[in-house]
């Protein structure tokens, strides 16, 4: 397989994957701030969307509620929004279309037709939720077609390699969104808001109900950060994205990882490490395990790109 | 009771329509498609017609005209839901005149590569070869793996009013459009199903394992099973959707300039593991972009070193470098004379009489019969530069003179002619009107392997009267059938 379409099958399962997670943090966290009658809850969430594409919400340029909205998801000038997320996606598809399924391609097609073609003043209106939503809806039909329509050989293994990494970068860094929140809101001394937001936390993961049943009980957040972290069964943790990330570069690797310092040496002891760590080793200072984490992730993306796609 | 959709449809005056005869009568092979069609009123005729356009949109089935939209809004090829119909009988003939006309073009690449010896006995002029552009002087003495030139090539044919086909052109460089073949097809299946299985139409399914046996038969000697890859310039090509679709059907790899590189002799390249030999590349590169060491420097498209691992017999290249020298417009008008030259036979497929503007006496009368003639540039393709003297101001046709005066090798004449016209729903007014059509037939040559794709593309000239079908111009495309009609 060509390394250049290695790596747009890669960023093919990154963008689709990224795609996703931003359609969802703006819409969970949009939606639960409106059920809230506090300005502050509101100006919070607002700030957290801005943060998670990198949006300086401080800034002149987003004085209003609605110009983050549409800087987020439609605005094709921002590179990190949903709609250029999304373009590239598509670009990346096309780019490997040779390679991957007729079924793939036409639902990546097709759903990059409707976010085009997604009237912006309708979005700014009333459109927020149905954009969203559909959104989140075909990237998961899209995911649907890479798992049910293609070969499982390396063409595949490149495009899960994209979307486990880019789904474990995702996580952390919701994860450290939210506890930075958490911080600020326990700076105010306010255990209700804290609450809430775990609540959104596990929501942007799409893990709440699942989070119920393995604790049953309320969200708290030693339990959410240990369910979110190091669930090895729950398919939105990073452990569980590490451990799938290792397979399938394991799938492809010529050499199966025991010389130092090759990526598969490197994610096999991530991996190992994750399995065998507690909460009780990073609760009190999560947000210093969690940034080195989205380091790790970084460097293990170069890794990658060295080893494979720059051919 | 409301008008079905046909009953309206006038035949133009002069011209031969495919469907109908002058005084309004049904053509035979037509009857069953007539009577089809006839069932729908405009309103439902329509329904199909925009939903069949948006599944092209849908499945991507589009080509771009980046020069013309930097964002690149892509376009779907227009698309007509009327078939053409070509009988059994008539198809047989055009496949052996197709077959004979294409392995003479063959032996004259040959030829002109090495011995010379139609250029010495001076059938053909040899200053009209010598001076073509497209002459590739990295061919010279050299036989290409498997002996072929012109592995594929795409025939322009025309129907004139004297209901006899007629070549237009030879496109034997990289000729385009088989994607939209079977894409039509795949979507007139789907609308007009019934019919298929009454008339029993050709199929154009088993061109991907033609194109597949041709590259593997040329392959270079010694090699046993050929690695095989299509060569795009990339995804803002125009025709990047057929360099994907033709290398997803044959389950090639579609490889771009910079996978590639040279490396002791052999072309290779770049997977995840390392290196990987290439034994065959069809390209959709053209000659000067394919090795910026022999031909353009600043091409980024190409390989370089690429022309000296194929003179080293160690890559097959499809089509051969250099094979514009015979697709030139003027070494069109020679075709008959190639044919008989080479194989002894008459050419079964009529030429379009074409006036050599070099001859003197050739550009007096096309001085003087400007109104009545094409003035065509020679090495131009895509329907550019096409001058049409029946719909030229006086302004014009004095221009077009004082081109011709000034490089008389850069052009050529031929009469005027009618092209056919064909049923096709205009979408603006929202019925059926005649519209010009030709046909571009595809046929492949591999060692010892021949095949003709039964149909080919029909290309429509969307505009009302244009004869320019290019769709680069505005033209549009229709699914054309060989069934047992008679």
């Amino acid at each position: 397989m060509l390394a250049r379409v290695a790596d747009n099958l890669y960023w093919l399962g990154r963008y689709i994957e990224r795609t996703e997670h931003l359609s969802r943090y703006l819409n969970i966290q949009y939606f639960s701030a409106l059920d809230t009658t506090s300005d502050y809850q509101r100006d919070l969430a607002l700030k957290s969307i801005a943060n998670m594409v990198g949006i300086d919400s401080e800034g002149e340029g987003y004085a209003f509620e609605e110009e983050i909205l549409v800087a987020v998801a439609m605005d094709e000038s921002n590179q990190a929004s949903i709609k250029s997320c999304m373009h590239f996606a598509r670009e990346n598809a096309r780019g490997a279309r040779d390679l991957i399924s007729r079924e793939v391609w036409n639902a990546i097609n097709k759903f990059y037709r409707f976010i085009n073609d997604y009237p912006e003043d309708y979005y700014k209106t009333q459109g927020l939720f149905d954009f969203t939503h559909t959104t989140i809806e075909n990237c998961a039909i899209i995911k649907n077609r890479i798992q049910s329509t293609m070969l499982h050989d390396e063409v595949w293994a490149f495009a899960k390699m994209g979307l486990h990494i880019e789904r474990a970068t995702q996580i952390t860094r919701i994860l450290i969104s939210k506890f930075e929140d958490i911080k600020r809101v326990k700076e105010r001394d306010n255990k209700s808001v804290e609450s809430f937001q775990l609540v959104t936390l596990l929501k942007s993961a799409e893990g709440l109900d699942m989070y119920h049943r393995e604790y049953s009980i309320l969200p708290q957040q030693k339990e959410t950060l240990e369910f979110m972290v190091l669930n090895a069964r729950f398919p939105r943790s990073i452990t569980y994205n590490v451990s799938s990330l290792r397979k399938h570069i394991l799938q492809v690797a010529p050499n199966k990882g025991i010389e130092k310092d090759s990526i598969e040496w490197n994610i096999g002891r991530m991996s190992e490490y994750l399995k065998y760590l507690t909460v009780e080793e990073f609760a009190d200072d999560p947000l210093s395990f969690l940034n080195k984490t989205l380091v790790y992730l970084n460097d293990l993306n170069s890794l990658l790109s060295k080893e494979y796609l720059n051919h | 009771m409301e008008e079905k959709i046909l009953q309206s449809y006038r035949v133009k005056e002069h011209l031969l329509d495919e469907v109908f005869d002058h005084n309004g009568t049904i053509k035979k092979p037509y009857k069953k498609l007539y009577s089809h069609f006839n069932k729908y009123n405009s309103e439902d005729f329509r329904k199909v017609n925009d939903a069949t356009k948006l599944s092209f949109l849908m499945q991507g089935i589009t080509f771009a005209t980046y020069a013309e939209n930097p964002k690149g809004t892509e376009r779907i090829f227009p698309f007509d839901l009327m078939p053409r119909i070509i009988t059994s009988t008539e198809w047989a003939e055009l496949e052996k005149g197709l077959i004979q006309r294409n392995l003479a073009i063959n032996l004259f690449l040959k030829d002109i590569y090495n011995d010379k010896k139609i250029l010495k006995d001076k059938v053909v002029p040899s200053e009209l070869i010598f001076s073509s552009v497209n002459y590739n002087k990295y061919m010279v003495d050299f036989e290409p793996p498997g002996g072929i030139y012109n592995h594929i090539s795409g025939t322009d044919l025309i129907k004139h009013s004297d209901g006899k086909f007629y070549v237009l052109e030879d496109n034997v460089r990289c000729p385009s459009g088989v994607s939209y073949v079977l894409s039509n097809r795949d979507a007139l299946k789907k609308a007009l199903s019934l019919l298929f299985k009454e008339l029993r139409v050709g199929t154009v399914f088993d061109y991907a394992e033609a194109l597949s046996t041709c590259l593997h038969s040329v392959a270079p000697e010694g090699v046993d099973s050929a690695t095989c890859a299509v060569l795009t310039p990339g995804m803002y090509n125009a025709a990047y959707f057929e360099h994907s679709f033709l290398a997803q059907s044959m389950g090639l790899q579609l490889v771009e300039g910079r996978d590639l590189f040279v490396d002791h002799g052999f072309l290779y390249m770049k997977t995840i593991y390392g290196k990987k030999k290439l034994d065959v590349l069809y390209r959709r590169v053209d000659d000067e972009f394919l090795d910026p060491l022999v031909y353009r420097a600043d091409s980024m498209l190409g390989v370089p070193g690429l022309m000296d691992v194929y003179r080293q017999g160690n890559v097959s290249i499809i089509n051969a470098p250099g094979t514009g020298a015979s697709d030139d417009k003027a070494v069109y008008s020679f075709i008959p004379q190639i044919i008989k030259y080479y194989l002894d036979e008459d050419p079964i497929l009529n030429n379009v009489h074409t006036y050599q503007c070099e001859i003197p006496a050739e550009m007096d009368h096309v001085l003087n019969n400007m109104e009545n003639l094409v003035i065509k540039p020679v090495d131009q393709s895509g329907g550019y530069g096409i001058f049409i003297g029946s719909g030229a101001s006086k302004a014009e046709i004095e221009e077009m003179k004082q081109k011709i005066k000034s490089d008389p090798r850069e052009y050529v004449a031929q009469p005027i002619m009618n092209l056919s016209t064909h049923s096709t729903f205009i979408e603006e007014s929202n019925c059926f009107e005649p519209r010009h059509v030709d046909l571009r037939a595809f046929t492949l040559l591999g060692h010892d392997y021949q095949y003709i794709l039964k149909g080919g593309l029909t290309r429509v000239a969307l505009k009302k009267d244009s004869l320019i079908v290019n769709s680069s111009q505005g033209g549009g495309s229709k699914d054309t059938w060989v069934a047992d009609v008679e």
